[in-house]
């Protein structure tokens, strides 16, 4: 399997803050990656460092035989946000157009296609105000995809629906990048997401941020059955690494009680 | 969007208007020359019809082309201040003062510096228009959705594709906002200026009438005068209702 993205020894410091350090990852090409972590730990600027939106401070963030700044400039890159960023006054046909109108990339896909395959058929003439906020968020993810990137980048996009929209729209998102090999990195709060969508969480640890483990969900596709024992064992298994990170970072620098004097 | 509700009420002040006119002119027992009735204003306003269009002309066009000034250095501003914010501290106290300082006084400067002239009433227009304009384009400019364009920047949009596709759109229900007051505004201040200094437009013919205890025409000047500041905000909601009409759309 070819190398799709590579990170080797990224470090990201906002003035005096230490943002991230020692950050080595290699994502193989249609992979799927979920971010993990407390808050604080990094994860949205590991993914920005990815889209090209920041440059890091130290090491080299690769995409594909390119650095990530040149693989923005080479429009390989898709991002969708957790709050949709689609133009109020453009449909939703015209949102996904408004990639392609930006797009000078040849090989696309086309607007009205993946929208039905989306299964916005039907809705996509609506404005996204006529939307629902999981039909909003499918728009959101086919801006994403439509000019057809060698990585797609997903920052917590389930993160403001109910709990049945967003398990239906992970299993419509794993079908959706299955058929498609897609490469793909997920930043996420939710256990059971990372679970169903990724073949590998990499869970991170605050202050400064860094990669604590990396865990390989073996689990077969499709993965809809939330309540067997296997998903939950794999759920239970990143919980434990997510609760021993939380626990490491909120452990106190100095002894909470001073050490006895030596009589 | 103009609701039923809306229109009707416009239609209500169009009738009371002149029913509570004539109640007054019954009532009050004010002479003619105080208060004119309607039919005098009207017979001004026909007998003085081609005196009061040839300087309508003149105000309109003075308004127009003030307002056009104001809309470009206002545009021109609020680019600076977006893609060179240092620029907004530097000019901002220079705004402060200009904001500030009794537009009477300018005018009365203006008309002793620059004489009767085109200038002068330009100027007065585009300090009464460009102030509310520059406002609510910084302030729009400012509102672009910033996911939106970091989505577009991770396509490498330009800056032009930037502000074309989501900056101005952001900003244009500011700017249509601001052109309610300062649309309005230009008619008002190119009246304010004539009426300082010039020998034609409404605000000439206002000073002209009010020397010469001629009221009916005074009326018919403030009628025509308040008809063109209410068609100039009728014009920016017409305008407003159609750029947003997918606001209102039904879906498709």
């Amino acid at each position: 399997m070819t190398r799709a993205v590579h990170l080797s020894g990224v470090s990201k410091r906002f003035g005096a803050t230490v943002a991230l350090t020692g950050v080595d990852l290699t994502i193989a090409d249609g992979e799927f990656i979920a971010l993990i972590g407390p808050s604080g730990c990094g994860k949205t600027t590991l993914l920005r460092l990815l889209a090209g939106l920041e440059t890091p401070s130290g090491g080299t963030v690769a995409i594909g035989d390119t650095s990530a700044r040149e693989a923005r400039v080479r429009q390989e890159i898709g991002i969708a946000f957790q709050r949709p960023a689609l133009v109020p006054s453009r449909t939703a046909l015209e949102n996904v157009r408004l990639t392609l109108e930006i797009c000078t990339r040849p090989e696309v896909l086309s607007p009205e296609r993946l929208l039905r395959a989306f299964g916005l058929g039907d809705f996509m003439h609506y404005y996204p105000h006529q939307l629902s906020g999981g039909m909003q968020q499918r728009v959101n993810i086919a801006c994403a995809m439509v000019h057809h990137p060698a990585l797609l980048l997903l920052d917590e996009p389930f993160g403001a629906l109910d709990e049945l929209t967003r398990e239906a729209l992970w299993d419509w998102l794993a079908e959706v990048l299955a058929a498609d090999r897609q490469t793909a990195v997920l930043v996420t709060h939710n256990v059971e997401e990372a679970v169903t969508l990724s073949d590998r969480v990499v869970v991170l640890s605050p202050r400064p941020g860094r990669i604590d483990r990396i865990l390989s969900i073996d689990l077969p596709r499709p993965r809809a059955d939330r309540i067997g024992a296997a998903f939950l064992a794999e759920v239970r298994r990143v919980r434990e690494a997510l609760y021993a990170v939380a626990k490491a970072s909120t452990a106190p620098a100095v002894p909470a009680k001073p050490p006895a004097p030596a009589p | 969007m103009i609701s039923l509700r809306s229109l009707l009420a416009y239609a209500v002040m169009l009738v009371s208007i002149p029913a509570l006119w004539l109640l007054l002119v019954r009532f009050s027992h004010l002479p003619a020359v105080v208060l004119p009735p309607p039919d005098k204003v009207g017979a001004a306003l026909w007998r003085d019809a081609p005196l009061l269009w040839d300087n309508t002309r003149v105000t309109v066009f003075e308004a127009l082309l003030g307002y056009a000034w104001a809309n470009a250095l206002a545009l021109a501003l609020a680019l600076m201040y977006l893609y060179f914010p240092i620029s907004e501290a530097f000019l901002t106290p220079w705004m402060v003062v200009i904001k500030n300082v009794p537009f009477v006084t300018v005018a009365s400067i203006l008309l002793i510096t620059l004489g009767d002239t085109l200038t002068p009433k330009i100027i007065v227009v585009v300090l009464v228009s460009f102030f509310p304009i520059l406002a609510n384009l910084v302030k729009g400019l400012g509102a672009a959705d910033p996911v939106l364009l970091d989505r577009l920047k991770v396509l490498n949009a330009s800056r032009w594709q930037l502000f074309a596709k989501v900056r101005w759109p952001a900003a244009l229900p500011y700017y249509l906002a601001a052109h309610e007051i300062a649309f309005t505004g230009s008619i008002i201040g190119a009246i304010v200026a004539e009426w300082f200094f010039s020998r034609q437009g409404l605000g000439y013919l206002i000073v002209n009438a009010t020397v010469e205890y001629r009221t009916d025409r005074l009326y018919a000047v403030t009628l025509i005068a308040s008809l063109l500041a209410i068609a100039a905000y009728l014009l920016c909601k017409a305008t407003e209702f159609w750029l947003f009409r997918w606001k209102t759309r039904p879906p498709a």
